[in-house]
């Protein structure tokens, strides 16, 4: 989001008036055309892979968010393509096609084995792309529970103003 | 043109001082080293994480720690400041937040707002160690009741020696993650009180009450959270006496040749230029570090080492509070139909230091701020969930909805006693900022005690949170005890302290130089200990006080 719009959306915050406040709306008006860093094939695999991570992740908007921090941030880079080689490699290896032309399970069975800790002490040859996984996993989830739907599936009830606080409905004192 | 008070620094010190000086009719001009305030454009109240450009992430995700994410702060204040580093000696590992804008960090503040105590201000005579304040609970008090009437504290009457009692609004109700850790604390016979912040609960001298969105850090756009900016500065603009100039970053005192402060030189860092303001008197309140840098670049031949450093204390003794969390997990929180759960940005319940007349091991105490329940989502707050549950899918999403909310944390706030390892100083290299200002160099040393402490709010804090029907989440041991950073929670005081020897302290306890008369640090700069309690509301007493002092001198003709 460009500097400018980002002032436009805080100037277009009202100071606190009851019921103005919980509105959920989208900031970006327009998508950008494709993604900053990635090429069309890795953001492919980007969302195939948010979104088995995170189903809903995808529309949640976590791709376009892992793509901008990494079109900033040259160690992400490195980690997000370099992990997704590594995987494509394995899949190759052991399905002969890369992820994005595996069977939906042939998928599953490529991330069972990247997505547990206690593979890598069997395999040491995994822990590339577990360390990999536990990376994107951590992003998908911040993209996808930073988020509208993400804070709505959460039930988070806050940041709604309130003329009195009633305290806790439940537990007593 | 010519002022009768050149002051230095808009925050919780500055602010207060421009109040009382031109309310008792004398001409100020205030210099701010950032831009005027603008809420619209610097506060993040009220946003959603997927309204900010990177969800709160910030550049390339670097805004996130353990504290939270820089994106979501209020613009302006910052550990890292473009053109204005400060360094670390070997081994010290000093963390610098500072406020760039007018209000400085009251902006942000969390606005816990606690009374020092008698025992506080004489821990040298009463128990032994550290230093005794040159003045008393008594002559501070009235100072706390005009402070607390004016920004508005909430709290109740306890009648406990250690946290006096203040001039109080009704505090907000306990949210289910307070009443969680009041029952335990019940149990264990430690008192767990209605907290003491700086947030108005109903209307207060024309501010409209908290609105509870819980958002107290990211700058509070009805001012229902108390700030220099939007409360003091108004203030004394309203009196016609008040001159801000705002970008004006201070360089030097001046001083004439019997060593009575003249004015002040600084950058105006639009025009990238040096300016000079000449004033009658001179206060610095531009933050604790920030004013013993400018005494320290203030040298002359009366002062070789320094304004007012004839004693070496300047940019000795730098002291922060202690900060050591202890998280529980109750799931029991999961139970609970969801609910607007914010209420204020600050403490609705808190632990007042209680373990007085025992042998802890250590000397000094802490309180405990509770914080926790169902916040709002941000970057970073699944990492632990993901790290134990692993796998992907549908049930690693319902594992983080299972969890989510239901922690509570306890942070531990702490004493630290002044040593002289720990001091800021010009660095020796001789690096400038980028508005041609020597810079500080930090050291910054716990002592056995800080430690002992450390390991005792471990034990207490994890014995409260299993009372309270929680388990605590375990903490690898790390070289730093547990604790943040020092500097971690922006408490730091002590650089240009007070005292009764002239010999080992920089100010009179009116904050007024002993070798200078017609300059003041009323700042945390002036403390000559740091107590647990958050310094800020103490800021403002001082400084109140000391302007009062001014007023006085003034009326007699004596600055």
């Amino acid at each position: 989001m460009q500097r400018r719009t980002l002032l436009q959306i805080l100037a277009a915050i009202p100071s606190a008036q009851a019921g103005d406040l919980h509105q959920h709306e989208a900031v970006a008006e327009t998508a950008p055309p494709g993604p900053r860093y990635f090429s069309a094939r890795e953001y492919r695999m980007l969302g195939t892979l948010s979104e088995l991570i995170v189903p809903g992740s995808q529309d949640a908007g976590a791709p376009e968010f892992i793509d901008l921090l990494a079109s900033e941030n040259a160690d992400y880079q490195r980690r997000l393509s370099g992990g997704m080689l590594w995987l494509d490699a394995a899949c190759v290896t052991r399905f002969n096609v890369p992820f994005l032309d595996c069977r939906a399970e042939q998928q599953r069975a490529a991330l069972d084995l990247i997505a547990f800790r206690a593979n890598g002490e069997k395999d040491a040859n995994l822990l590339p792309g577990i360390q990999f996984f536990a990376f994107l996993r951590d992003l998908v989830l911040d993209g996808f529970f930073t988020s509208r739907v993400g804070i709505e599936y959460l039930e988070f009830r806050g940041n709604s103003p309130l003329k009195s606080f009633p305290g806790c409905p439940e537990i007593g004192g | 043109m010519d002022y009768d008070v050149c002051i230095v620094g808009s925050g919780a010190a500055g602010g207060m001082a421009a109040k009382v000086l031109t309310e008792g009719g004398l001409r100020v001009v205030l210099l701010e080293a950032g831009p005027l305030l603008d809420p619209a454009k610097h506060y993040t109240e009220h946003l959603w994480p997927y309204q900010l450009a990177h969800r709160g992430a910030g550049v390339g995700g670097t805004g996130v720690n353990a504290a939270g994410s820089y994106e979501m702060d209020v613009a302006h204040i910052a550990g890292s400041i473009a053109g204005e580093p400060y360094l670390n000696a070997p081994g010290s590992r000093f963390h610098w937040t500072r406020g760039r804008i007018l209000g400085g960090r009251t902006n942000h503040w969390n606005c816990v707002a606690l009374r020092f105590s008698e025992q506080d201000l004489r821990t040298r005579s009463l128990q032994g160690y550290g230093e005794d304040w040159p003045l008393s609970y008594e002559e501070l008090a009235p100072y706390y009741d005009r402070v607390e009437s004016l920004i508005g504290v909430h709290g109740t009457r306890e009648g406990l020696a250690g946290a006096p009692d203040g001039v109080f609004l009704p505090p907000p109700a306990p949210r289910c993650s307070d009443r969680l850790i009041q029952n335990g604390c019940a149990s264990l016979r430690i008192p767990c009180i209605p907290g003491r912040a700086a947030v108005i609960t109903q209307s207060h001298h024309g501010r409209p009450a908290c609105h509870y969105c819980a958002q107290c850090t990211q700058g509070c756009h009805t001012a229902s959270r108390f700030s220099a900016s939007q409360v003091l500065v108004p203030a004394a603009l309203r009196t016609g006496k008040l001159t801000v100039v705002p970008n004006a970053m201070a360089r030097e005192v001046l001083t004439d040749a019997s060593g009575r402060a003249t004015g002040v030189s600084f950058i105006d860092k639009d025009a990238g230029a040096e300016r000079r303001v000449k004033a009658r008197a001179v206060i610095l309140g531009a933050s604790a570090c920030e004013s013993a840098r400018l005494l320290l670049n203030s040298r002359s031949a009366l002062f070789p080492n320094g304004l007012a450093n004839d004693s070496g204390y300047v940019g000795r003794c730098l002291m922060d509070t202690t900060a050591h969390l202890v998280t529980g997990d109750f799931p029991q929180l999961a139970g609970i139909k969801p609910h607007n759960h914010d209420g204020t940005g600050s403490v609705h319940v808190y632990i007042p230091w209680w373990k007085y007349q025992r042998d802890n091991g250590f000397q000094g105490g802490y309180h405990v701020e509770i914080f926790g329940g169902p916040m709002m989502p941000k970057v970073g707050m699944f990492r632990r969930e993901a790290h134990e549950a692993e796998g992907y899918g549908v049930a690693l999403k319902n594992h983080c909805k299972e969890r989510y909310g239901t922690s509570i944390q306890l942070h531990g706030r702490g004493e630290m006693i002044p040593n002289h390892a720990s001091f800021c100083e010009i660095d020796p290299a001789g690096t400038l900022d980028r508005w041609g200002i020597p810079v500080l160099r930090f050291h910054l040393q716990w002592s056995a005690n800080e430690v002992a402490m450390a390991k005792d709010m471990r034990t207490s804090l994890e014995e409260i949170v299993g009372a309270a029907g929680g388990t605590p989440v375990p903490v690898e041991t790390d070289p730093e005890f547990g604790y943040l950073n020092p500097g971690g929670v922006a408490h730091e005081v002590g650089t240009v302290r007070m005292g009764m020897n002239e010999r080992t302290s920089v100010l009179n306890g009116f904050c007024q130089a002993h070798a200078v008369k017609n300059l003041f640090v009323t700042d945390g700069g002036c403390f000559t200990t740091s107590p647990d309690k958050n310094p800020t509301l103490s800021i403002l007493a001082l400084s109140w006080r000391a302007a009062d002092h001014l007023l006085e001198q003034a009326r007699k003709g004596d600055v």
